[in-house]
């Protein structure tokens, strides 16, 4: 399996008409137009899939990026809430654990602490506030990305079973999720992986 | 229930596991072959209205999943 990057549009042409694998990384990145590489990574992918290569994720991949643009949802819609209401917005800082004068919430320092002001709703009582300030329809939206970017979604092939996992973590030290996308991409003879960093460590552990 | 001998049951997983293998590469490469076919492209345009749209994908670079 070749070791590709996204680093420069020159490099899309290694993988014309290749199957390749990528990850939530990359899907991330290029639903991002603030991110750093956004530009980069929005040329590289046209020209990939003018070249005609074919991107293909699995469960784990859509699961995974549903998760983070969960996660960038609640923060929005706290930090909407708090912006709008000083009372929320010391009881956000109070469970989020800024103390110090001044400080302000921002989406870095909600990055861990967003589950804990959700359940704070809940154990309050008054989910329904932060429910009600959500608003994107994740799952539909998610789907509209792969269909606009052209990434294609495989369901039920490389399922591993977990003493399988198991062996495979043991045997390269990588984390579940990325030894589940390793399995995928070898079980449907992808030609590469393509993730944000590269994939030459992820890629060198397993062979 | 009669068991199998262990060796038989690794032979048959083995070819349980080839088989399926096999279905998966050509299920994937039946999807190439459709996606060139309806000349599939990267639709820029609707890619990024879709997250000028929605606000939220904005802040996805500042947050990282190792906390999950």
């Amino acid at each position: 399996m070749a070791l590709l990057t996204f680093e420069s549009p020159n490099s899309a042409r290694n993988i014309a008409n290749k199957i390749v694998v990528t990850d939530t990384s990359y899907l991330v990145t290029l639903s991002d137009t603030n991110d750093p590489y956004y530009s980069t990574f929005t040329s590289f992918h046209n020209q990939a899939v003018l070249d005609g290569t074919n991107f293909f994720i699995n469960v784990i991949v859509r699961q995974e990026f549903i998760k983070q643009v969960r996660k960038a949802q609640l923060i929005e819609a706290i930090l909407a809430l708090a912006s709008s209401d000083p009372g929320l917005e010391a009881r956000y800082k109070n469970v989020a654990g800024i103390t110090r004068p001044g400080k302000t919430l921002t989406a870095s320092n909600l990055n861990a602490q967003h589950d804990e002001i959700f359940k704070d709703h809940v154990r309050q009582g008054d989910y329904n506030i932060l429910v009600n300030a959500l608003r994107t329809g994740i799952w539909d939206e998610a789907k509209r990305i792969e269909n606009t970017t052209s990434v294609n979604y495989v369901s039920d092939v490389g399922q591993i079973s977990w003493e399988d996992l198991g062996a495979l973590m043991n045997r390269s030290g990588l984390a579940p999720t990325d030894c589940m996308i390793a399995n995928f991409a070898f079980f449907i003879q992808a030609d590469a992986i393509v993730t944000k960093g590269g994939c030459s460590p992820f890629l060198h552990k397993f062979r | 229930m009669e068991t199998l001998p262990t060796t038989d049951k690794l032979d048959l997983l083995e070819l349980k596991n080839r088989i399926a293998n096999a279905e998966a590469a050509d299920k994937v490469r039946r999807i190439a072959q459709e996606n060139k076919k309806s000349r599939k492209r990267f639709d820029k345009k609707a890619h990024e209205e879709i997250i000028k749209n929605h606000p939220v994908f904005s802040i996805l670079h500042l947050l990282n999943d190792s906390e999950d």
